[in-house]
């Protein structure tokens, strides 16, 4: 009996065996809505245009031009991860879950991530984009207009857009 | 293998000597709080080995299991628990109708790790958590030395800032030696 208990408590002191992030952390506090930061640092031309297509229905903010560094909007798990095999026109889409309820798509950039399951934290490079960007927002399965869980600081960014149009924004 | 979850290992062979019992099964589990809106439930399965009487109606046991969950609004991701534990299953000394009610309470270690399923290039997020469960359980016998029990468990899987809390069900098929 003692040396079981003695091995159960070396083994459980000297823990920390694991690579990565916390995976517990990693699947996110669902109690909470992440607070969006902008995954661009200027808006520049862009637009934030709520349109649908044929299915399944989505929204779409167009972040500008101009190459610049793609962020993560919110702290989560890339799910997949898509290069892009032409810089100049770029095609690639990086997914992240952030939670039980939310899930980013970032398309039309070139990633620099390349590995799903990593987590990424807010703000943490993704990629670069010389070209307008996509950004999706998915909300319990349905598409959602970024705008309004977006940080204060990123709505401040976004506004700077010229085309923004209704009714992705309130 | 990690230095911890290697220990853990040897710590579950120790158990073979005197070995009475060896136990297989499934279990359905329940996360419980704010987990559960996060983690789908999947059955996991799960394997113990005791050893002979210890003190009077006291067994040691020592268990290993794997419990996997699904995220929600992601299918493609699991996030999976191998748990080794071991301690100690007070045994009722009564019995009525052959049926035999027992409680275990186990600490150990829960070794996590998230999965995506047709992803190449996976990422591994992984650690080591300090768990513990309390096992309450009835077995009944089935024929000759080969019975089977059901069991309610509770386990802590402790992580900060919040633990994974899980109450599960789960039916084992049990060899005594």
């Amino acid at each position: 009996m003692k040396k079981l208990i003695l091995m159960v408590g070396i083994a459980v002191l000297a823990g920390g065996c694991g690579n990565g992030t916390n995976p517990l952390d990693a699947t996110g506090n669902s109690s909470t809505t992440p607070s969006f930061g902008s995954p661009v640092a200027t808006m520049g031309t862009g637009s934030l245009t709520a349109f649908s297509s044929a299915a399944p229905a989505y929204v779409s903010v167009n972040l500008g031009t101009g190459t610049q560094n793609v962020t993560a909007p919110a702290a989560g798990i890339v799910l997949s991860a898509t290069l892009s095999t032409d810089a100049l026109n770029p095609s690639g889409t990086v997914t992240i879950y952030h939670n039980a309820h939310f899930t980013t798509r970032l398309s039309k950039f070139n990633p620099s991530i390349t590995s799903p399951g990593k987590v990424v934290a807010a703000g943490e490079v993704l990629g670069t984009t010389p070209a307008p960007l996509s950004w999706e927002l998915i909300v319990d399965g349905a598409a959602a207009c970024p705008y309004g869980y977006l940080s204060a600081a990123a709505r401040v960014i976004v506004d700077q857009g010229v085309n923004n149009t209704r009714p992705c924004l309130p | 293998m990690p230095l911890a979850c290697g220990l853990f290992l040897l710590t579950a062979g120790s158990a073979s000597a005197g070995l009475s019992a060896i136990e297989v099964g499934v279990k359905g589990p329940n996360v419980e709080g704010e987990r559960a809106v996060t983690l789908v439930n999947r059955v996991g399965f799960g394997a113990a080995a005791y050893l002979g009487e210890v003190a009077t109606g006291t067994h040691l046991v020592a268990s290993l299991g794997y419990q996997p969950y699904r995220l929600k609004n992601a299918d493609d991701v699991s996030l999976n628990f191998l748990n080794m534990m071991a301690g100690a299953q007070l045994r009722g000394g009564k019995q009525v109708l052959g049926l035999a009610p027992a409680v275990a309470l186990q600490l150990g270690a829960a070794y996590g790790w998230t999965s995506i399923a047709n992803a190449t290039g996976t990422t591994l997020n992984s650690k080591v958590y300090f768990t513990a469960a309390a096992v309450p359980s009835l077995e009944f016998p089935i024929w000759g030395s080969l019975s089977g029990s059901v069991n309610l468990e509770a386990q802590v899987i402790f992580n900060r800032p919040s633990n994974l809390i899980v109450f599960s069900e789960s039916l084992m098929l049990r060899w005594s030696l």
